[in-house]
């Protein structure tokens, strides 16, 4: 193992990390803004809108992502009214595509998280806001979606390490995200272990500071849960108790 | 409609006994990567639970860098870096030979190692959720250690554990179209050629995908039915 290769491969397996982190990213925020009317519609009281949010979930974790992906980057061109369409140039971008397949799957994932927090939401509560005079919508807007998505948010953290996990086969649709530099490195210099040892410390790393920065925003939001200071009364009584 | 039935019926230009074949090895790797993850599962949750420092260490090892790296990764590691491996052997013992691993072997190992760290911690957790008095309890009418495991802790971790190791399979089920990426003629490895072939990606790939989705629902029915059948002792009425 020589410098200039070990040069090689963190400089292009950074240039990847910079691409898997825009992926995941732009995948994260699409999804999770896309979940929420798909978990409205999915326990929506009306049977038009329940059941096709209903058939897109169950399809979309029902199949492997990576036959949606395919679908999406290889498939769509099959027909000329999307080759003739405005999408085109994103269409036919891998690194678009990426992006687009990300959210759609990781949107259908979070829509059924999102829909057991909303059913979790206890009944009293939608109720008081309807006896105060709130519509139906207005309840969902600020008292039941506000209360479950607080609930959803610790899951968050997971929810993101796994998309960035199933990021990395993009590279199967010609991006170039760590997974894709480090295995154009390995098919040029038929070098296994540098490179794709890299890559998996890079993901590894990539876990941890998520993982990191998760419970640091957690921390922060439930600031309001800290419980205040004791007073010196509890203090001593405390005390004696030991 | 009838160019679609062409394309992927059974007739002597269509795609469908090349699917079904496809179809067929996508379930073996699935199936054999599960079961492998099993056993290593409870390996794994014997090392945890029971291990000593060492085999603890390993364990939580495994567990923590396969839970956290990308599947395919993985795969490409087990598949290449096993070939080299490999063929490093080989060439020491008799130079010149090149040896090819089987796409096949490297998708079952390296999937059953992913599917096993996942297991490891279902089993860890469903035999901590045993009642110790159980245990304790077979113990007192004699009965040897690999028998109080074999026919009081298992069965009951099994009932607890079954919705978490049904999923698990479900998403190995799902993880098993990955291996296409090293060339197993797989249901998308198949799906890939047609593709090729008739100039319409889109369809085979749907039909993959309704594939899966089949095999998915299929799955759930059967593992609705073995978790009432593992949990039929605990039902009320």
């Amino acid at each position: 193992m020589d410098a200039a290769f070990i040069q090689r491969i963190v400089g292009n397996l950074l240039d990847g990390l910079v691409v898997t982190l825009i992926v995941v990213a732009a995948s994260m925020v699409a999804g999770n803004l896309l979940a929420v009317p798909l978990a409205l519609a999915r326990i929506s009281p009306r049977r038009w809108l329940r059941w096709p949010a209903y058939v897109y979930i169950l399809f979309m974790r029902g199949t492997p992502l990576i036959v949606q992906m395919y679908m999406i980057y290889f498939g769509l061109a099959q027909f000329r009214e999307v080759r003739q369409s405005f999408l085109w140039p994103l269409l036919r971008d891998p690194v678009w595509c990426a992006i687009i397949s990300l959210s759609l799957n990781t949107a259908a994932y979070s829509a059924e998280i999102l829909r057991g927090a909303i059913q979790g939401v206890p009944k009293g509560l939608p109720e008081a806001g309807r006896s105060i005079g709130l519509r139906d919508g207005q309840v969902m807007r600020l008292i039941t979606l506000p209360l479950a998505i607080r609930q959803v948010l610790p899951s968050l953290a997971n929810e993101t390490i796994l998309l960035l996990k199933a990021s990395a086969i993009v590279f199967t649709i010609t991006v170039r995200d760590i997974m894709g530099e480090a295995n154009i490195i390995r098919a040029q210099t038929f070098r296994t272990y540098e490179p794709l040892i890299t890559a998996a410390l890079l993901y590894l790393a990539l876990t941890f500071l998520i993982t990191m920065a998760f419970r640091l925003v957690e921390k922060r939001m439930g600031r309001h849960l800290v419980r205040q200071p004791k007073t010196i009364e509890e203090e001593l009584r405390d005390l004696t108790v030991r | 409609m009838s160019d679609l039935i062409g394309l992927i019926g059974f007739g002597d230009k269509g795609w469908g006994f090349a699917l079904l074949g496809g179809a067929i090895v996508t379930v073996e790797v699935a199936a054999s990567a599960y079961l492998l993850g099993l056993a290593i599962g409870l390996l794994g949750a014997a090392a945890k639970l029971r291990g000593g420092r060492i085999a603890r260490g390993i364990a939580e090892t495994y567990t923590t860098v396969v839970r956290g790296l990308p599947e395919i990764l993985l795969i490409l590691f087990v598949y290449y870096g096993g070939t080299s491996a490999v063929r490093g052997l080989a060439g020491l013992v008799a130079p010149g030979v090149t040896i090819e691993i089987d796409a096949f072997a490297a998708g079952v190992a390296a999937l059953g190692l992913i599917s096993g760290a996942y297991s490891t911690e279902v089993f860890r957790g469903a035999i901590l959720a045993v009642a110790s008095g159980q245990r304790e309890a077979a113990q007192a009418l004699g009965l040897g250690r690999w028998l109080v495991f074999r026919k009081v802790v298992l069965p009951q971790a099994l009932a607890v554990g079954m919705p978490a190791l049904g999923n698990l399979w479900l998403v190995t089920l799902k993880d098993s179209a990955l291996i296409s990426v090293v060339g197993l003629r797989d249901l998308v490895g198949i799906a890939a050629s047609g593709a090729a072939f008739s100039r319409q990606p889109f369809t085979f790939y749907m039909v993959v995908a309704l594939i899966f989705l089949t095999l998915s629902l299929v799955s759930m029915l059967a593992l609705g039915a073995m978790e009432r059948r593992l949990t039929r002792g605990r039902r009320e009425g």
